[in-house]
């Protein structure tokens, strides 16, 4: 059975969910960390991210990263090199140049960054604004934002090539 | 539309920057099916290639507007033909888990 129960009688008001107080919770969060970290110091960081992250799961965002949803439509860029059908992370600025992309954007040798394309994101589309992290052997860097719900009203214009 | 396998969260799971090959063969009974991870990961905006079947198909397995796959992903919907010629779908989920690094879970096969 879940539920909040807050129970007032006899001073300040106690607050319980699912039957535990705020205490037990986050005794029970801390507790948890302190298990994965010890894991990652014995050398068994592979079980430990599985358990924090989806597999694959990889993380990409830095800086200060903010969601948002489109309020009107707005122009964003991506670039390719071998899929111009779509992809989840854009760029508000074009980059100047497909080694800066890669760079900045720390895209895996897949992507090369040799076309750029313009987006079309309609209103009503929520984004998360953040800083690409290093990855790849890339330094990263650039601000990117990437697409959280699809919504089939994005459109990606024919790429140009990007030197 | 009739569920004709599923697989687990972790069982065919698909890393561009990792996996060397990008095609996966699924045998289904007597048939077998041939999956090519490039395909679905280029239909990622269009969800798959079954165009306006893709909405029916979300109801079917009750999945909400703006539902995502169980991994995550965007729902993915890629219509492929056996090698006895009969049609199946494959419904999987496509992560961009950073800029052009994607992962595709496949969920389930799917028989109209």
């Amino acid at each position: 059975m879940h539920g909040i129960t807050v129970l007032t009688a006899g001073g300040a008001p106690k607050i319980r969910i699912s039957g535990r107080t705020l205490t037990q919770i986050v005794k029970r969060i801390f507790t948890k960390e302190i298990r994965q970290t010890s894991a990652i110091l014995a050398g068994e960081s592979e079980v430990v991210v599985a358990g924090l992250l989806p597999q694959g799961m990889v993380p990409n965002a830095g800086g200060n990263i903010v969601s948002f949803t489109t309020t009107e439509t707005s122009i964003f860029y991506r670039v390719y090199s071998g899929n111009p059908n779509g992809g989840a992370f854009l760029t508000k600025i074009a980059p100047k140049s497909s080694i800066f992309a890669q760079e900045g954007l720390a895209l895996p040798s897949s992507n090369t960054a040799s076309f750029i394309q313009r987006v079309t994101v309609p209103r009503g589309v929520t984004l998360q604004r953040s800083r690409a992290l290093g990855a790849f052997g890339k330094r990263g860097g650039l601000e990117q934002f990437q697409i959280l719900n699809f919504d089939s009203k994005i459109i990606f214009h024919p790429g140009v090539p990007l030197r | 539309m009739q569920v004709i396998k599923e697989f687990g969260s972790n069982e065919l799971v698909y890393d561009n920057v990792k996996n060397g090959s990008i095609t996966q063969s699924i045998d289904i009974s007597d048939e077998t099916i041939n999956i090519n991870y490039s395909d679905i990961i280029d239909t990622q905006f269009v969800g798959g290639n079954v165009g306006p079947k893709f909405e029916q198909l979300k109801r079917d397995l009750n999945l909400g507007v703006y539902s995502k796959a169980p991994c995550g992903g965007f729902v993915n919907f890629f219509k492929v033909v056996s090698d006895k010629g009969n049609n199946y779908i494959v419904y999987s989920g496509v992560n961009e888990v950073s800029n052009s690094h994607y992962i595709v879970t496949i969920h389930k096969i799917l028989k109209d």
